[in-house]
């Protein structure tokens, strides 16, 4: 058997719980934030509690490629920019830093997870793309690969890779 | 040509350089330098590898913070460029990068960085890089 | 001779030599924190304890400069779950009350950039029911307590967090140094 018939696309549900714990060190570390698991049958009703979304994408590169996607309801992407920075609760950032700040949750979760499963080989991760979903066109938990809440607030994970 | 930094002299606050593709990080870093206790001096800050050249170049910088994937000029190109120019001799070198793979640290030893931190990190691990660096000035 | 110690000579090695707590100064007062409360003083020969730390988080400050020592000790992470309650007692939460103990120090002489911080507690204890029955109520009462510091401007020095044991906390205003012990074992001293 030639070795290029071991090569295959990664199957995402595999690396549920490496992603889970990056998410939690990257809540935890820089975030303050308690993380609590979804059961899958709650997690539309979750997801569907959100005003708006904010959505970061992370393109990565390296030994396997694809993307990590992490929505998060807008009202936890204000409350985790005050905790990130030290600042009051209440102070509500315009989106230029909101985007950044949700970006660098996104690129920190990818990398914690990519340092987690790739130890000896290097990554290359892409600059964040950050966007903004309205209620209307939620996260789809059916694609999800991870639907948690961070400080009670919901968030949302999805793992794609690139064809091997 | 700027008056090349020569390494802190002893007590005297330390020039950063932060340079880090995301604001909201160079701010948090930022912050943490007005309160970890250690002399710092004015605190720099550059988006990315090709920005931070132009800092090292006007200003006198003791210490630099650099992330690893940026745009325009990674951290990697970054710290290449600056060990090939030879201008910067004693710069202090830290390297703030979600990517703590093996092979990235590797790189970072051939590249003389003094410290690696990985995020996430808490505020005191900061405190403790700052700290680390003074206590080598 | 004090009976309790013939007692205990007689049947085990001294105390003393397997728990030396710190002792009182002359005149010095014992502060005794209680669950939900906080205490500071700038005497040097007073001594601060906390016991019973489970879930909760214990605050520790010392301001060497200023020879200003305080304690809280708080057991839920956020006031906004039970308003009313954190009106009537604000140091029972982390959002609430750890402003309050630094106030008080404050008062007494010391300054934040001087300050020194050290936590203890957190532990997830079977059967503690002081959180309500919130699950991880240590973790979370620990990541409130580090929130709150950050926003506040004020790092951590030291922690001994975690885990599953109840801890108490012996505190010497007049060096600020703390000895954390479960049982009659000193675990760490701080």
């Amino acid at each position: 058997m030639s070795s290029a018939n071991l090569r295959r696309t990664p199957d995402a549900t595999e690396y549920h719980d490496s992603v889970r714990e990056a998410l939690v060190e990257v809540a935890e570390n820089s975030f303050f934030a308690f993380v609590d698991p979804v059961e899958p049958e709650a997690a539309g009703e979750v997801l569907s509690m959100a005003p708006g979304w904010l959505q970061a994408t992370v393109v990565f590169e390296g030994a396997f490629g694809g993307a990590m996607q992490i929505a998060l309801a807008e009202p936890l992407a204000v409350e985790l920019f005050a905790s990130f920075l030290g600042l009051d609760p209440g102070e509500v950032p315009d989106d230029a830093r909101l985007f950044d700040l949700v970006g660098e949750f996104g690129n920190m979760v990818c990398g914690s997870w990519l340092t987690r499963n790739c130890q000896r080989r290097r990554f290359d991760l892409r600059h964040p793309e950050v966007v903004r979903l309205t209620s209307d066109a939620p996260p789809r938990t059916e694609a999800a690969l991870l639907v948690v809440t961070l400080n009670g607030q919901p968030a949302c994970l999805r793992l794609t890779f690139s064809e091997a | 040509m700027s008056e090349q930094a020569t390494g802190a002299g002893s007590g005297r606050p330390l020039n950063i350089l932060i340079v880090d593709d995301s604001a909201m990080m160079r701010t948090m870093i930022k912050r943490v330098t007005g309160l970890c206790g250690v002399p710092i001096g004015e605190v720099f800050e550059a988006g990315n590898g090709r920005e931070a050249i132009a800092v090292l170049e006007s200003q006198r910088v003791d210490a630099l913070f650099t992330d690893i994937n940026m745009p325009v000029m990674t951290g990697t190109e970054l710290l290449r460029a600056i060990e090939q120019d030879g201008r910067w001799p004693t710069l202090l070198r830290v390297i703030i990068s979600t990517d703590g793979s093996a092979a990235r640290r590797a790189e970072a030893d051939e590249l003389h960085v003094r410290l690696y931190v990985e995020k996430p990190f808490r505020p005191e691990v900061m405190r403790d890089v700052l700290s680390e660096l003074a206590s080598h000035s | 001779m004090n009976p309790v110690m013939q007692a205990v000579t007689n049947t085990a090695p001294p105390v003393v030599s397997a728990f030396a707590m710190p002792s009182l100064g002359a005149g010095g007062t014992r502060h005794v924190v209680g669950i939900g409360e906080f205490a500071v003083s700038d005497r040097p020969d007073d001594l601060i304890v906390t016991h019973a730390l489970g879930s909760c988080i214990a605050v520790c400050l010392w301001d060497a400069q200023a020879g200003v020592a305080g304690l809280i000790h708080f057991l839920l992470p956020e006031s906004r779950i039970n308003q009313q309650r954190a009106a009537e007692q604000p140091a029972a939460f982390a959002d609430t009350g750890i402003p309050l103990v630094f106030q008080a120090a404050y008062k007494l002489g010391a300054a934040k950039a001087r300050m020194r911080v050290r936590l203890v507690g957190g532990a997830e204890i079977a059967g503690d029911t002081t959180g309500g029955g919130t699950f991880n109520i240590g973790r979370r009462n620990l990541l409130a307590a580090k929130n709150v510091l950050w926003r506040n401007g004020v790092l951590i020095e030291k922690e001994e967090v975690g885990g599953r044991t109840v801890r108490t906390v012996h505190m010497t205003v007049n060096d600020g140094r703390l000895q954390v012990s479960t049982g009659r074992e000193i675990v760490v001293t701080l």
